[in-house]
């Protein structure tokens, strides 16, 4: 078959290589060839123009990055003692999917995924539910089996696995919940953006996983090495394929390939959270001192010691975004450098207290420990612990505190001799009801906190108990000392003095009649306390004839005197004097949570009226502030003025400032402190014991003392009571007064000056002088046993 | 009847040379891509090597009956085929003969090893077609271009619904190659493959307009999302590497991280070991082989694929019979299009859809029926023209066809 001539130019071809056949297998060769041409230059493009981009990125394989935990730093007691250390130990982790029970189910379902391929998205539902039962109950049964010998290695009771596993899912799922929701709102945006194309849109367009859940956490923490090593064991026999998806190696997607990890970790060890203190009892008062011939000391023990100043950790979650000193990327963008104490999901960091105020002190670098796998050679960065932080506290003056608020002792319990002349005070409380308070010991000098006690105290293990956070009546999960609200009482009417005097409204050598009423023609209110407890018979003008004088206005605490006082001040200048001493503010011990009290000035939007000043002088009305502000106020009075910051950290710079008091003002005050509980008129003076008679109350040889009662009025706690028919009814749980008590000690010298001030409120115990009292001293007591006075 | 000399200095031994450096390669890199159980990285190796030495004997047991022999068993073949890809899809067949892989019923297991039809099915296929076109002329006509197509898409439907749709793809090529070699009319073919195209381009293009509103109608959602995969990667955003593309991801990594002259075997081992690269001693074969050899190993490969398919066109440019001629054109387009697509997956420039580089990748059935090829195209090879020989396919241009009947 002859091929034909054609006049068409590609003719050419055809004259080279004649053969039609031939020339389209040159035609094939030449795709072909195309077609490894192609190949070949692509393999040029990523070998050589983009190789060193890609062997980067290769080379990163290569290299095996494990970040070792960080050693965090100490927090020790003003003399050295150590209140929170790490500890090393095993941290034993398991993945989220199984401690939430998604583990049998999501790999049923991958494995029946995988079985079915590309048929799966034929299937219906029903059937798809079916080859996921199918593949079920081998995953199940395995990770039942891993958590029976888990807990077995671990030593752990059902109820504590219980715990741990709600522990660690509750915070996650209040997360996810929050999350659910703004992708909720995600969701809608795209649906409205999209709304003309009638699309329905899978949640897969919005559902993210957090990051929470697709970590392991910490089941058992600081567990030794001989359980490590068994956990370890259990970990391979358990990273071990045992299915075909197992076979090949292959972790199901989103799957842990381990199921339980065995991490170095370190744990947060408080040595002295629990003590067992010694009291001595010699110089209680005679109803709580042992009978004669007993032995004066007592053993206590006190549970949760400071937990209120040092906090406790808490793990970080990856969603942890309220809190700026957690976010510390391992990359700073900026320079490139690695910071080796970034955080990572799951790091135990401070949750509360001093544990998060410092944490950027305490928290240390990381180790880092590089497997090169190529060579299996590796390289080792050993982790730098953090700083040591000092406290101001004692931790023997601290838990002694503790111990004398325990009701155990006796102090803090209903007594017959706590109640005032009118037993109906309180008909909520039974003689030997517990009552809770704060105390706070300042040293004048320096404003270091050596003592801050909040009652009921609680263990960190008790935290979980959700008791701790819902009791209404004794609130232990509240700082008392510095996070509760109190109306000052007459505590406060050393400062008022010291304020009036200075501005010039009063002469501190003149006095003041006590009429018993401070309105001429009202007997109803602003009384003094003397007229209103004998029923508008009493006042102080019966036993001063010439009026009442400065240092015994505030010896017998009388009232009729501050109304005075605060009525010649002003509401505005009363207002502005308590905030110089301190009150709206708060002190910023960095313990978290501080309420910043509260004093009206009737400037701005803070009105207030004339009357409110009146009230204001003798520490009721529209003014409140805490325990600490009470101590820190006293100190100012004792330093003449100068007020020096409260601090609990020593690492803080003191800071300090002059209110320039009139010292005359301040000599009269203190000298009305010293009457006040060292004089029988003196409301701090003695005790009035039935069948024993007057007992003095400050009774602690060598220490001199500065005082002051406090009795404020108390808002009243209501609360839901099941009655025994059943019903529940609303009754008052709590009423009555706060007990105040102020005191200050120093050397037994004429002219030496206090050295601490020690600051008692017992919640809802009615007069200061008889419950908070012999606490403070016995507060005197301790520190004079630990060399403080 | 076909006792014809044989012509012992052919170009056919030039293939099977290939074939067997390949093979030679393939071992070592199947043993460096063993990572999941690098133990057992010399016994892979092993197979491999064994497979390639039955594959050789295969390859020599299929040069000694004449091709024009053995094209009267084209159509039994074919057959038994169909039959063997029936039987993976029958619901009811035990798990003993067919076992579900990845949810794919490819594999039918005979005890020593696993069997893979679809791998012979493509032989046959090329036999069957080759056996049906080679005294045919009416594929010069457009509807005559139908049948050749029909026997194309029955065993292309068995296997798509196993589901392997990148082996049901590679019998295209195949039909091209043969049908242009044949000498059907260009602008037959190239209207017929346009038309394909923009057909694909629609599907294509549907299905990513679709998956943006988490639609999948025609393909699944894991092949549109290696399509888009690869869409992205043109685009130069490599940012969305997760699941579905990092598979993908991790080839191009370690064939950049080969550079010019590969790593060091520990090396790359290591590094193939650290990727986790999944399918690494099949699917992923030429990644590995250009991360240990560099871009020498991968333009020394393609070159070896050069001279394998350059010899064998030689072959069938020799050769004088229509069948021989066809089969050889039709097992070099299968074996070429399956060499340069698995390239391009690992190479980044298609999506994967999971082919294996033929010679190199681990499979023992892979292996024998590549080599089967091998052997066939040595028997055209060895084959001397008789005299007398009609010439075939040596169409004009237009010839023998009435203008009348032209589109028929």
């Amino acid at each position: 078959m002859a091929i034909r001539e054609s006049s068409r130019p590609w003719t050419n071809a055809r004259e080279v290589v004649p053969s039609m056949y031939l020339q389209r297998l040159w035609l094939l060769g030449a795709a072909i060839g195309i077609g490894g041409l192609i190949m070949g230059s692509q393999a040029f493009h990523l070998t050589v123009l983009r190789g060193g981009q890609l062997s980067e990125r290769a080379a990163k394989l290569l290299l095996g990055e494990t970040w070792t935990p960080t050693v965090r730093g100490r927090i020790l007691d003003r003399k050295g003692r150590v209140l929170a250390e790490d500890r090393p130990g095993f941290d034993v982790k398991v993945h989220y999917t199984l401690i939430n029970d998604q583990w049998a189910l999501k790999c049923a379902e991958q494995a029946a995924r995988k079985e079915a391929g590309d048929r799966w998205a034929q299937l219906d539902e029903s059937a798809r539910v079916d080859a996921i039962d199918a593949a079920f109950v081998k995953y199940q049964v395995r990770a039942s089996e891993m958590w029976r010998q888990l807990q077995a290695a671990l030593g752990m009771t059902d109820e504590q696995l219980e715990e741990r596993t709600k522990e660690i899912l509750e915070p996650i799922q209040k997360t996810k919940m929050l999350v659910k929701l703004s992708e909720k709102s995600r969701k809608e945006e795209i649906a409205s953006r999209i709304r003309k194309q009638q699309v329905e849109i899978g949640w897969s367009k919005v559902d993210k996983r957090i990051a929470d859940e697709t970590v392991a956490h910490v089941i058992k923490a600081g567990v030794s090495d001989e359980i490590a090593f068994e956990v370890r064991r259990l970990a391979e026999e358990y990273s071990r394929p045992f299915d075909d998806a197992g076979a090949q190696g292959l972790a199901y997607r989103g799957m842990p390939r381990s199921m339980i990890v065995v991490e170095k970790g370190t744990q947060r060890f408080y040595p002295l959270e629990n003590a067992r203190v010694e009291i001595d009892r010699s110089t209680f008062p005679s109803p709580l001192r042992p009978a004669e011939g007993a032995d004066p000391k007592q053993k206590v023990e006190v549970f949760g010691v400071a937990t209120h100043i040092l906090g406790w950790m808490k793990p970080l979650q990856a969603e942890d975004r309220d809190d700026p000193r957690f976010i510390r990327p391992k990359v700073n963008k900026k320079t490139g450098e690695i910071d080796y104490g970034h955080y990572q999901p799951g790091d135990l960091v401070g949750a509360v207290g001093v544990e998060r105020s410092q944490e950027v002190a305490l928290r240390g670098l990381r180790g880092r420990v590089m497997d090169h796998h190529d060579t299996g050679t590796q390289e080792t960065i050993p982790s730098v612990a953090g700083h040591d932080v000092h406290l101001t506290i004692d931790a023997a003056v601290q838990a002694k505190v503790q111990a004398l608020m325990d009701p155990v002792l006796g102090f803090a319990k209903l007594q017959e001799w706590h109640r005032s002349l009118k037993p109906e005070q309180w008909p909520q409380m039974e003689l030997g009801s517990p009552i809770y308070g704060a105390a706070v010991v300042l040293e004048i000098d320096t404003g270091e906190v050596v003592a801050l006690v909040s009652t009921p105290s609680f263990t960190r293990a008790q935290r979980q108990d959700a008791d701790i956070w819902r009791d209404p009546v004794n609130s232990p999960a509240i700082n008392k000392a510095i996070s509760a609200r109190y109306p000052p009482g007459s505590i406060i009417k050393p400062a008022v003095l010291c304020a009036a005097v200075t501005e010039g409204v009063f002469n501190i050598n003149s006095t003041i009649h006590c009429t018993g009423h401070f309105y001429p023609n009202r007997t109803d209110i602003f009384r003094c306390w003397i007229y209103k407890q004998s029923n508008n018979q009493n006042t102080h003008d019966m036993y001063f004839a010439n009026g009442v004088p400065a240092p015994e206005a505030i010896a017998v605490s009388c009232n009729m005197f501050f109304y005075t006082l605060g009525n010649k001040l002003g509401l505005q200048r009363l207002g502005e004097w308590y905030h110089r001493f301190g009150i709206g503010e708060p002190i910023d011990l960095g313990l978290g949570g501080e309420y910043p009290g509260y004093a009206r000035t009737g400037v701005g939007k803070d009105r207030g009226q004339s009357s409110d000043a009146i009230n204001m002088a003798i520490g009721q009305g529209p003014v409140d502030y805490t325990p600490a502000h009470a101590a820190d106020l006293y100190a100012t009075i004792a330093r003449a003025g100068t007020r020096i910051l409260p601090r609990i950290v020593r690492d803080t710079a003191p800071k300090s400032d002059d209110l320039h008091l009139d010292s005359e003002a301040v000599e009269r005050a203190m000298e009305g402190l010293q009457l006040a509980v060292g004089d029988r008129m003196g409301t701090g003076h003695h005790l009035s014991l039935p069948e024993i008679g007057e007992e003095p109350i400050f009774v602690e040889e060598g220490v001199r003392v500065w005082g002051k009662t406090g009795t404020a009025e108390a808002p009243v706690v209501m609360g839901q009571v099941t009655n025994e028919a059943g019903v529940s009814e609303k009754v008052v749980l709590r009423d009555g007064d706060h007990s105040w008590f102020i005191v200050m000690a120093g050397p037994d010298d004429k002219n030496a000056s206090p050295k601490y001030v020690i600051a008692v409120i017992m919640e809802y115990a009615g007069s200061g002088g008889r419950v908070s009292g012999p606490i403070a001293n016995q507060i005197i007591h301790v520190l004079k046993e630990e060399g403080y006075l | 009847m076909f006792r014809s000399q044989l012509e012992w200095l052919n170009p056919g031994w030039l293939v099977l040379i290939a074939s067997i450096l390949l093979a030679g390669i393939g071992a070592y890199c199947v043993s460096v891509a063993s990572w999941r159980d690098p133990s057992g990285a010399s016994a892979y190796a092993a197979r491999h090597l064994t497979f390639a030495f039955l594959g050789v004997g295969v390859a020599l047991v299929a040069m000694i009956p004449h091709y024009r022999r053995i094209a009267m068993f084209a159509w039994p073949v074919g057959i038994l085929c169909l039959i063997l890809l029936g039987v993976l899809l029958v619901p009811f067949v035990p798990t003993s003969i067919v076992q579900p892989r990845n949810g794919a019923r490819r594999w039918i297991d005979l005890g020593i090893t696993d069997f893979q039809p679809s791998e012979l099915a493509k032989v046959a296929y090329v036999l069957v077609t080759a056996g049906y076109l080679r005294f045919r002329n009416n594929y010069r006509t457009l509807l005559g271009l139908i049948p050749p197509g029909l026997i194309a898409l029955v065993p292309m439907a068995l296997i798509v619904v196993e589901p392997d749709l990148g082996t049901a793809l590679l019998f295209i090529p195949a039909l091209l190659a043969m049908l242009i070699a044949a000498g059907a009319k260009m602008r037959h073919l190239i209207a017929t493959c346009m038309l394909g195209a923009v057909a694909a381009g629609v599907i294509l293009v549907a299905c990513l307009v679709f998956a943006e509103r988490d639609q999948y109608p025609l393909l699944k959602r894991h092949q549109v999302k290696r399509i888009q995969d690869v869409v992205a990667r043109y685009k130069g955003d490599e940012s969305q590497a997760d699941e579905a593309s990092f598979q993908g991801m991790k080839a191009t990594t370690l064939v950049g991280a080969g550079g010019v002259f590969g790593q060091s075997d520990s090396k790359s081992r290591a590094m193939i070991r650290a990727s986790r690269l999944p399918e690494a001693h099949n699917d992923m074969i030429f990644a590995v082989l250009v991360n240990r050899f560099g871009l020498v190993g991968a333009w020394g490969t393609v070159g070896l694929y050069t001279l394998w398919i350059g010899s064998a066109l030689w072959v069938a440019g020799r050769c004088k019979d229509p069948f021989g001629r066809l089969v050889v054109v039709g097992l070099v387009a299968t074996t070429a299009t399956a060499a340069v697509i698995h390239m391009g997956e690992n190479l980044g420039v298609f999506p994967i859809t999971g082919i294996t580089l033929p010679f190199v990748s681990y499979g023992g059935t892979s292996l024998l029926t590549t080599f089967l090829m091998v052997g066939l195209i040595c028997n055209v090879g060895l084959r001397r023209p008789e005299y007398l020989w009609r010439k075939s396919f040596e169409f004009g241009e237009d010839e023998n066809i009435d203008p009348r009947t032209r589109w028929r």
